[in-house]
């Protein structure tokens, strides 16, 4: 089964994406901000994917990014960037992105093309 | 004019002393001047010098006789009309006659002379002279005294017409009238407007000590420096927004227009300029300019915020037509869907919260906002508040204190005070999230005293009134969410219900809301 990190502050959308995941049949963990996403990659098996919010209390989705990148075990999770801004997701070189408000159809999309 | 009747020359030409003699003593007695010649060529020089009522002029001399002197005469200007008088011994014949009358001649007198008749001859034509001379006399006069008054009219017209223009310069309201000398760097002139606008009197700007240019804004003086140059190049008006440091310290914005005044006679020039003070305009657009600067922050809070909701929602729905879709809705656990649903249930009224609070605004702005007073028990109504907001305590992990005092009633509206209560609370779970948040209710004097204390980051000074304006928070958007409207409405409300509300708070040190209602007397009650 694979596992999918979601990093999103907005509580409803976290919660909702992880449902409707978990009903697609991925594993899923949760984190409301960078730093409690770097704690959840510390103690748990590492993701498989990892669905990221850029503007996020504590620690944003920047410098969540140059923690994961700076680290050789975490610096190949594929990161899909979940964010109303396209320019703004475009600047860091995601992996793939979807835009807000979130479409069902594109996020599975998304994941499925870096899960195969 | 007795002055010139002893001037009347009459000139004599005859080359014998003893003919000019006998002239001399005929005419002697009389207020005439006898200039003699004893040629044609003499006769000439004198014509040149000077005017002759008349001249008399003998016809027979050696080298120039009569006839050709008086036609060189005739090329003398000033001679060109003087009357001659030839003398002659011959009785003429006709050609004769007509050969002296085309020489210029006017008449003839036959030696020996006559006396009576020479002397009333040159006395016609001495009369005829000082009539010309009179009325010559006469038009000069007239020329000078139309002089005299026409420069008396003009200047009496310069004098007006500066009286009014110095009326009309110093009568500008806003605007200082000038006129600087580019070459001295100096104002030659500055309307005395200029005190009252600056608080400096005119003898300081007139001093030319570089006074503008030490006063104006720093991030100006190089741009008034260049008008002042750009002025003495250009053809036309050139102009520039500037600041000037009042002597009060306070900045006036002048918006200043320069031209060229160019003096054709001596081809010095000085710069007319009108500065004129637009501090107030500059002030308004100022917040016109900060006003729509709020209004598209707001904007753009809001369709965010407006949007949030929409994501779990439209997630929900397209999860459960997906379950339809692919026939696995019976098997997904209970939990789950129940879960979902909540999640989209808490968003609707999420939704329906910000709606209501843009409702709310602008009811206020119209003063639509009415109170339905009903008795209230202020630590009760804290109560059902704690109920309703104890989700969003839990997630923020904030443990809350009270200290509530159940004597504390008024006559309130119950669901605006509750909805003051959600907002102070609420604030306290997002900017001073995993820390206690205290809640007290008491008396004060005859006032109901409601305090939520947090332990946040804290509210700066200059930031303390602006938190309750519309649209304004005192942190950036970014990492907090809400229209940043809870604030503004909480204060609409408890001024609504003649009571006050504000922040005590120190950066770091947490910020602790207090709002004051009138109440009713303290009752002692059974607690």
């Amino acid at each position: 089964m694979k596992n999918i990190l979601i990093i999103e502050d907005d509580e409803s959308i976290r919660k909702m994406i992880a449902s409707v995941l978990e009903v697609e049949g991925y594993s899923v963990s949760a984190a409301a901000n960078g730093k409690q996403a770097l704690e959840t990659l510390r103690c748990n098996r590492l993701p498989d994917i990892i669905l990221l919010d850029m503007m996020m209390p504590v620690m944003n989705g920047w410098d969540f990014l140059d923690f994961v990148r700076g680290n050789a075990t975490t610096a190949r999770i594929p990161i899909i960037v979940v964010s109303a801004y396209s320019e703004i997701a475009k600047s860091v070189h995601p992996h793939a992105v979807v835009p807000k408000p979130v479409q069902l159809k594109s996020l599975l999309q998304a994941i499925e093309g870096l899960a195969a | 004019v007795e002055d010139r009747k002893s001037l009347i020359k009459i000139l004599c030409v005859d080359d014998q002393p003893s003919n000019l003699l006998a002239l001399q003593a005929a005419l002697q007695g009389f207020d005439y001047e006898i200039v003699e010649a004893l040629s044609g060529e003499v006769a000439l020089s004198k014509v040149v010098e000077d005017d002759f009522a008349v001249i008399l002029l003998d016809v027979q001399m050696p080298v120039l006789d009569g006839f050709q002197t008086a036609m060189k005469i005739r090329e003398i200007k000033r001679a060109q009309h003087t009357p001659i008088i030839f003398l002659t011994a011959n009785y003429p014949s006709e050609t004769y006659a007509i050969k002296g009358y085309e020489a210029g001649a006017v008449d003839y007198l036959f030696k020996p002379l006559n006396v009576d008749i020479l002397r009333a001859k040159v006395g016609v034509f001495v009369n005829l002279f000082r009539a010309k001379e009179d009325i010559r006399e006469k038009a000069r006069l007239l020329r000078e005294f139309e002089a005299r008054e026409r420069e008396r009219e003009i200047s009496e017209l310069r004098q007006i017409s500066e009286r009014k223009y110095q009326d009309l310069v110093e009568g500008i309201h806003d605007g200082i009238v000038w006129v600087f000398n580019p070459n001295s760097q100096q104002f030659s002139y500055i309307s005395r407007r200029v005190e009252e606008v600056t608080g400096y009197p005119v003898e300081r700007w007139t001093l030319g000590d570089g006074f503008w240019l030490n006063r104006s804004h720093p991030d100006d003086r190089a741009r008034v420096q260049d008008i002042l140059d750009q002025a003495v190049e250009a053809d036309g008006r050139v102009a520039l927004e500037h600041r000037f440091l009042k002597s009060s310290g306070d900045i006036v914005w002048f918006r200043t227009e320069v031209h060229r005044q160019r003096y054709a006679e001596s081809g010095r020039f000085e710069l007319h300029g009108l500065s004129v003070d637009i501090t107030h305009l500059k002030n308004t657009e100022e917040a016109l300019r900060k006003a729509l600067r709020i209004r598209d922050e707001f904007l753009s809070i809001a369709s965010h915020e407006l949007k949030t909701p929409i994501t779990p929602l439209q997630l929900q729905m397209q999860g459960f037509l997906r379950m339809i879709e692919k026939g696995r809705f019976q098997s997904v656990p209970v939990e789950t869907l129940r879960s979902m649903l909540q999640i989209s249930d808490s968003q609707v009224s999420r939704l329906s919260r910000l709606i209501d609070q843009l409702l709310d605004v602008s009811r206020m702005r119209e003063g639509k906002l009415a109170i339905n007073a009903e008795e209230v028990k202020l630590s009760e109504l804290v109560h059902d508040v704690l109920r309703q907001v104890k989700h969003e305590l839990d997630v923020a992990e904030c443990a809350v204190v009270t200290h509530l005092d159940s004597t504390v009633i008024g006559m309130w509206d119950r669901l605006r005070i509750e909805q003051v209560v959600i907002n102070l609370i609420t604030n306290a779970t997002r900017y001073a999230a995993g820390k206690p948040v205290k809640i007290s209710v008491s008396h004060d004097a005859d006032k109901a005293v409601l305090c939520v204390q947090d332990h946040g980051m804290g509210i700066d000074k200059k930031d303390q009134e602006r938190i309750f304006e519309r649209f304004e928070r005192a942190v950036s958007v970014q990492n907090y969410g809400g229209l940043g409207l809870g604030l503004y409405i909480s204060r609409q409300i408890v001024e609504l219900h003649e009571g006050t509300i504000r922040v005590i708070s120190e950066p770091g040190k947490g910020a602790t809301f207090k709002v004051e209602l009138p109440c009713l007397p303290g009752q002692d009650l059974p607690t």
